[in-house]
C-alpha cells in the first residue's frame, strides 16, 4: 500500500490502482477482493466479513465473499452485502461477485449472486438476493430488481419490480468500457468525491453520462 | 426525447430523406417573394445544401447506436438496417432455443421459431413462469419441506417480489414435477380444446362452460356443414335459413327476434336455467323448414341439454350473485397490463389469475440494407461462455449454450467517425454560476463553445466542418473560427484517458478567467487558418465557434453541423488485376495509399433564448 505522507487524503490507494475511501466502511477485508483500478466513494459498505465458514476454508487462505473486478466504481452509500439463504434452519451466506467497469450509482444496495461486466446501476436501486444481472445492462435510477431475478445481456430495466423496458445498442460493451476508464482517470485527477454524472460535467458540459439515446419516460400503470 | 437536455449533439442518417427527383427545384415558393437566386445547376455541385430531415427528431442519433457500412463508408442507423434472428433464448433461464452457429458471413440466418413438433416457439417450455401480478420470474418451491427430499413430486410457485403464491385460493394450484410447468400451466388456461377444460376441479364454472358451449357449437356447426352438403348433394335448394353458415347467423338473429316478440316472455323452457333462445332449440322450432330433419334436432336439443346440467352448479352460482351483490370496490379486477399478458383468458378476479409463460428473445444480426454487408453479428457459438461466468453463480450452465455478448463482427460508427464534445466557455462578463443552459441565452451577446473531436481511427484525420452561417430557422449567427484541421491518430486505442485530466484542468481555468484570456496556443498564435484551435492531443482537437444569438425570443439555437473526414487509407494491392506478378511496382510496397471520405451531418441543439 503506498501511502502519500504529504496529506493524509481522502483515498486509500493500493498498489494495483484501488482507490478506497477512508470514509468508506469496509468490513472483513480479508475476504474482499478487488480487481485493479476500481474506486470506492465515502459512505459505501462492503461486507466481506459475511461469509459461510466452508469446509475448504483449511485448504485455501480465506474464500472470497465480495469479488470485485477491476475499473469498477461504487459511488457514494452503496451497500455491498452478499446474499443469504436459510438451509435447514441456519444462516449460508453465498459469494458475491461484480465483473469489470461496472459502475454503480448513489445509495445503491447490492446484494446479487453476480453482476457481470459493462453494467451501469443506477442510483438508488436494490438489487435482491441471488439475482444475476448479466454483461452489458443498463440498471435505471431507483430499480428494485426481486430475488433471483436474471436480468438478460443487453437490456435496460427500470421499475420496481424491474421489467426489461429497452434495448442496448452493440456498441455498449465499448462505451461502458470506455466510461469506467474515463472516469477512473477523472476521478484520479481530482480525487473528489462527486458523482459520475458531475466528474464528466466538468470537462465537458454535454456529457450527462446517458451514452444512449433511451426514451427517458416509462410509463407505469 | 421527451425533454432535450442542453446542449445536445446528435448525428443526422440520411435514410429519413424523402426520395426526391433533382429537377423540381426550380418552383417558387408562394409566401417567399424575396426568395434568393435558384439553387445552381447540377454541374456545380460543391454547393452543400441542409438536409430537409434535419428537424426530425427520427433520423437523429447518437453516435454509440449507430453502425457503419465500411462498404458503402456511411453511417447507418438502427432504423435503416436490416435485422435477421440469430439465437432464440428465455430471458429468464437464459437456455438457448436455437441458434444460427453456422452463420457464413453473407448468408440468411437461418433461425426458425418452430420448434420440435413444428409449433411456434415463442415461449419457454421449461419452468420459467411469471407472477401474474407484478410479472417478476416464480420461484418453484416443494409442498413438503419437512425432510428436505426433493422427490415429494408436488410443487407450488412463488412471487419473490409481491409474494403471490399460488395455493391461494380458490385456484390453489400446484404442479407435479413430471412434466414441465409452462406445459401444466397451458392446460389449465384452457387454450386447447375444451375437451381438457373439463376438469372442473382447477377452473371455474364459467370458464368451464364458456368452453364447453364453444365446442358445443363448433361441433353442431361442423355436423351441420356436413348434413348440409348431403342433403344438398341429393334434393330441392337448400333452404334459405340455413344456407351459409354466416347467413346462418344472421338469419338465425332475425329468427329469434321475431321468435321472442311473438312469443313474449313465454319462451322459457322447461329447465329455468337454459337460456330461451338456443340454435338447437331453434332448430327444433323450425322442425324440417330449417334443413334439418326433425329427429335430428331433438338430439341437438337433447345434447344441449345435457351440457348445460352438467356444468350448472347451482351453489356456486348463488355465492357468485352474493359476491357480486356485495362488491363494493373494484380492486379484485385485474389491471389493463395484467389482463394484456394473457389476452385470451380473461379472469373476472386477480385470484383466477394464472402464472405467465415467459417470451423468448432473440438476438439479431443486421445488415446494411443498400450492400447487405453485416454490420453486427453476434457469436452464438456454445464454447463461449460470458466473460462473467463464474462458478460461483449457482446457475448450472450445463452443455447447453448460454447466452454470451462476444460478437463475430460488430461495426460501429464510434470507430470510424470522429466523436464530438461541447464545453461552453464563459467571457469575464458573466457570471459564471448562471450557466446560460439553463438560464437562457440573451440575444446578440457572443457566446464562445469549444468544440472537440476525438479521432477513433488509427491514421491522421483532416477535418473539415460546415455550417450555415445563420440557422436555418431563427437565424442566429453561429462562425466556425477553424473550419479545416487535422487530428491526430489513436495509436493506443484507449482515446488518451490522461488528457481528459488535462482538458479539465484546462477548460476549469479558461471558465474561471474568461474568454479574454484564452491562452492560444502555439498554432493559433499564428493567427491564419489555425486560428481558432485551442488545444491539440493525440488523438483529439479543440476548436472555437462562437454563436450570437439572434433576437428571437424562446426559441432554440440549433446548429446543423456538416463534418467531413478525409484520411489516408492502407489498401493491400490488388496484384490478380494487374496481371505482372510480384514485384514490378515502384515502391516495392504491399499497400496502396488510397484517398477515403467519410462525411456526416450532424445537428447540436445548444439551448433557448431566453423569453
Amino acid at each position: 500500500m503506498t501511502s502519500r505522507r504529504q496529506t493524509r487524503g481522502e483515498y486509500i490507494e493500493t498498489e494495483s490502482g484501488n482507490r478506497i475511501s477512508r470514509k468508506a466502511v469496509i468490513l472483513g477485508s480479508q475476504h474482499i477482493l478487488l480487481g485493479g483500478r476500481s474506486t470506492i466513494l465515502p459512505e459505501c459498505v462492503v461486507r466481506g466479513d459475511l461469509h459461510s465458514p466452508s469446509s475448504a476454508a483449511a485448504t485455501s487462505p480465506a474464500p472470497a465473499s465480495v469479488n470485485i473486478g477491476r475499473y469498477n466504481f461504487l459511488e457514494r452509500g452503496v451497500v455491498i452485502r452478499p446474499p443469504f439463504k436459510f438451509y435447514k434452519g441456519s444462516l449460508v451466506y453465498y459469494p458475491l461477485k461484480i465483473g469489470n467497469f461496472v459502475t454503480i450509482g448513489t445509495n445503491t444496495i447490492v446484494e446479487a449472486a453476480t453482476i457481470g461486466s459493462y453494467v451501469k446501476i443506477g442510483s438508488n436501486c436494490v438489487i435482491g438476493k441471488f439475482a444475476i444481472i448479466k454483461d452489458c445492462v443498463l440498471v435505471l435510477d431507483g430499480t428494485v430488481i426481486p430475488p433471483t431475478a436474471c436480468i438478460p445481456p443487453f437490456s435496460v430495466v427500470a421499475g420496481n419490480p424491474a421489467t426489461v423496458v429497452d434495448e442496448l445498442p452493440e456498441s455498449s460493451a465499448e462505451v461502458y468500457e470506455r466510461r469506467a476508464r474515463q472516469i477512473h482517470a477523472l476521478h484520479g485527477a481530482t480525487l473528489a468525491s462527486m458523482s459520475i454524472q458531475e466528474v464528466k460535467q466538468s470537462v465537458f458540459d454535454d456529457d450527462f453520462d446517458e451514452e444512449f439515446d433511451l426514451v427517458r419516460d416509462f410509463g407505469h400503470d | 426525447m421527451t425533454s432535450t437536455q442542453y446542449p445536445s449533439l446528435r448525428i443526422h442518417c440520411p435514410c429519413a430523406e424523402p426520395v426526391t427527383d433533382d429537377d423540381d427545384q426550380e418552383e417558387p415558393e408562394p409566401d417567399s417573394p424575396s426568395k434568393p437566386a435558384p439553387p445552381p445547376t447540377p454541374e456545380t455541385t460543391t454547393k452543400l445544401e441542409l438536409p430537409p430531415s434535419l428537424d426530425n427528431p427520427f433520423a437523429l442519433h447518437t453516435l454509440n447506436s449507430l453502425y457503419f457500412c465500411d462498404v458503402c463508408m456511411v453511417l447507418r442507423c438502427e432504423r435503416c438496417v436490416v435485422e435477421e434472428v440469430v439465437q432464440i433464448y428465455c430471458p429468464a433461464c437464459l437456455h438457448v432455443y436455437s441458434a444460427d452457429t453456422a452463420g457464413g458471413a453473407n448468408e440468411a440466418s437461418k433461425v426458425t421459431r418452430k420448434g420440435v413438433r413444428g409449433d411456434d416457439v415463442t415461449f419457454c417450455s421449461r419452468n420459467c413462469l411469471q407472477c401474474p401480478l407484478c410479472f417478476t420470474n416464480l420461484i418453484m418451491l416443494s409442498q413438503s419441506t419437512s425432510d428436505g427430499s426433493e422427490a415429494s413430486g408436488t410443487v407450488y410457485l412463488q412471487c419473490p417480489h409481491c409474494s403471490w403464491d399460488s395455493r391461494y385460493q380458490p385456484r390453489n394450484l400446484t404442479f407435479s414435477k413430471h412434466s414441465s410447468l409452462y406445459q401444466q400451466v397451458r392446460k389449465l388456461s384452457g387454450n386447447t380444446k375444451a375437451d381438457e377444460a373439463s376438469d372442473t376441479t382447477t377452473t371455474t364454472t364459467a370458464t368451464s362452460r364458456f368452453a364447453a358451449l364453444s365446442s358445443f357449437y363448433q361441433q353442431l356447426y361442423e355436423s351441420l356443414d356436413a348434413e348440409e352438403e348431403e342433403s344438398n348433394a341429393h334434393s330441392a335448394p337448400p333452404s334459405p335459413l340455413f344456407s351459409k353458415r354466416a347467413n346462418r347467423s344472421l338469419e338465425t338473429i332475425r329468427f329469434m327476434k321475431s321468435h321472442y316478440s311473438k312469443q313474449g316472455g313465454a319462451a322459457a323452457s322447461s329447465s329455468p336455467s337454459l337460456p330461451a333462445v338456443t340454435p338447437a332449440s331453434v332448430l327444433g322450432t323450425l322442425g324440417r323448414a330449417g334443413g334439418v330433419s326433425s329427429q335430428k334436432a331433438r338430439e341437438y336439443g337433447e345434447k344441449e341439454k345435457e351440457r348445460y346440467v352438467e356444468y350448472i352448479d347451482e351453489e356456486a352460482e348463488e355465492e357468485e350473485a352474493l359476491r357480486v351483490r356485495d362488491v363494493t370496490t373494484l380492486d379484485f379486477t385485474p389491471t389493463l397490463s395484467q389482463r394484456l399478458a394473457n389476452p385470451f383468458f380473461r379472469p373476472a378476479r386477480t385470484s383466477d389469475l394464472l402464472p405467465l409463460p415467459t417470451r423468448l428473445r432473440a438476438r439479431r444480426a443486421k445488415r446494411c440494407r443498400a450492400c447487405r454487408h453485416i454490420l453486427v453479428r453476434p457469436d452464438v457459438s456454445s464454447r463461449k461462455v460470458s466473460s462473467s461466468s463464474s462458478s460461483a453463480s449457482s446457475m448450472a450452465t450445463g452443455a447447453a449454450s448460454t447466452v454470451a455478448t462476444a460478437f463475430r463482427i460488430n461495426l460501429l460508427s464510434k470507430n470510424y467517425l470522429p466523436s464530438l464534445r461541447i464545453t461552453y466557455l464563459p467571457s469575464t462578463s458573466h457570471a459564471p454560476a448562471s450557466s446560460p443552459y439553463q438560464a437562457g441565452f440573451i440575444p446578440h451577446v457572443t457566446y464562445t463553445f469549444v468544440l472537440t473531436l476525438f479521432n477513433p481511427l488509427y491514421e491522421p484525420v483532416k477535418i473539415t466542418l460546415a455550417s450555415p452561417p445563420r440557422t436555418p430557422r431563427h437565424s442566429h449567427l453561429v462562425t466556425f473560427l477553424t473550419p479545416l484541421f487535422e487530428i491526430g491518430p489513436n495509436i493506443e486505442d484507449d482515446w488518451d484517458l490522461q488528457a481528459l485530466a488535462s482538458l479539465r484542468r484546462k477548460f476549469s481555468e479558461l471558465k474561471r478567467t474568461g474568454t479574454a484570456n484564452i491562452p492560444l496556443s502555439q498554432e493559433s498564435g499564428r493567427g491564419g487558418p489555425n486560428l481558432g484551435i485551442i488545444d491539440r492531443g493525440r488523438n483529439w482537437t479543440s476548436v472555437i465557434f462562437e454563436v450570437v444569438p439572434a433576437d428571437a425570443r424562446g426559441s432554440e439555437i440549433v446548429v446543423p453541423l456538416f463534418v467531413s473526414v478525409a484520411y489516408e487509407a492502407e489498401v493491400e494491392k490488388d496484384f490478380t488485376a494487374r496481371g505482372d506478378g510480384i514485384g514490378g511496382t515502384r515502391d516495392g510496397g504491399l499497400f496502396d495509399k488510397e484517398q477515403r471520405e467519410l462525411a456526416f451531418w450532424s445537428v447540436l441543439r445548444i439551448g433557448k433564448v431566453i423569453q
